[in-house]
């Protein structure tokens, strides 16, 4: 699941962070957003899904994203210099036999990269998927770690 | 966004307690098959025993509880995690006892069986 990539994928993290902020952008001065009970036309695109929380947890740095229906082969995670993208497809599909009367959820086919605060030991990395929220904990290198600084009476 | 809030005696006060949660609102998908509806939501990170469904006056109810452990501070985030709430009204007709709810990778199925009266019916017609 997890690859090198050697690379400039800076400009494109930089590139997607800025779309994914514009999609974004009127969600905060919408009025009939608060307080209503369905919510409105999703118009997610696939570079802001999932969303995706960067937990710093002292030694590692763990990533948490929603991926509800996707399991750990659905979802590739490639570890690059200085950065780690995302990317896979969810499928919606109306079951055989049914038709739909309402459809919120969305289909997207996603790929997200972000620039990581520290470096990783890309050795000590691991990702699941548990009840659809994907766990990503990559441990820093050794220089990134935070050190207990002792002091001493003279 | 919505709020679920749940009032509880507090044990020898004379005030009660209000337990606030925030909650959001799923994506939800409905789809009709002639003899059942049948509803799939997104609820990441909830459990089995976090969900409760209710069909109480034609009205379906559906809250999720998120569950996880928390694994250090956060320097970026793009969501909360908040439980789930949303209500549905829902034909006459529908067997709650025949209610069928599955959760599996965050998604939750809730199949709801129709009556013979609710099911589309075909008329023959006669010669005359």
């Amino acid at each position: 699941m997890l690859s090198h990539f050697d690379d400039l994928q800076t400009t494109v993290t930089l590139m997607d962070e800025l779309r994914r902020r514009m999609d974004h952008v009127w969600e905060d001065f919408d009025p009939s957003w608060q307080g209503t009970p369905t919510p409105k036309p999703r118009t997610l695109s696939a570079s802001s899904w999932p969303r995706i929380n960067v937990y710093d947890g002292g030694a590692h740095l763990v990533l948490r994203a929603d991926v509800p229906g996707l399991s750990e082969k659905d979802v590739q995670v490639t570890l690059h210099e200085g950065g780690l993208s995302l990317s896979g497809e969810r499928k919606v599909t109306a079951p055989e036999g049914y038709v739909a009367q309402r459809q919120e959820r969305v289909h997207v086919k996603f790929s997200r990269a972000l620039t990581l605060p520290c470096k990783v030991d890309p050795e000590q990395t691991c990702a699941s998927v548990k009840n659809g929220v994907l766990t990503i904990t990559l441990a820093k290198a050794p220089e990134a770690q935070p050190r207990q600084i002792t002091v001493r009476a003279q | 966004m919505s709020n679920a809030t749940r009032l509880s005696k507090r044990q020898g006060g004379s005030a009660e307690l209000v337990q606030h949660r925030e909650t959001i609102t799923p994506p939800v998908d409905v789809y009709d098959s002639g003899d059942e509806l049948l509803l799939i939501a997104d609820v990441p990170g909830a459990t089995h025993d976090g969900i409760d469904v209710q069909l109480e006056k034609g009205q379906l109810t559906i809250h999720a509880k998120r569950r996880e452990e928390a694994c250090g501070s956060a320097i970026a985030a793009e969501y909360r995690p908040r439980d789930y709430f949303r209500i549905f009204s829902v034909p006459q007709g529908i067997d709650a006892s025949k209610i069928d709810a599955q959760l599996s990778a965050g998604v939750l199925r809730l199949r709801l069986p129709k009556s013979e009266s609710l099911k589309p019916r075909r008329i023959e017609v006669k010669q005359g």
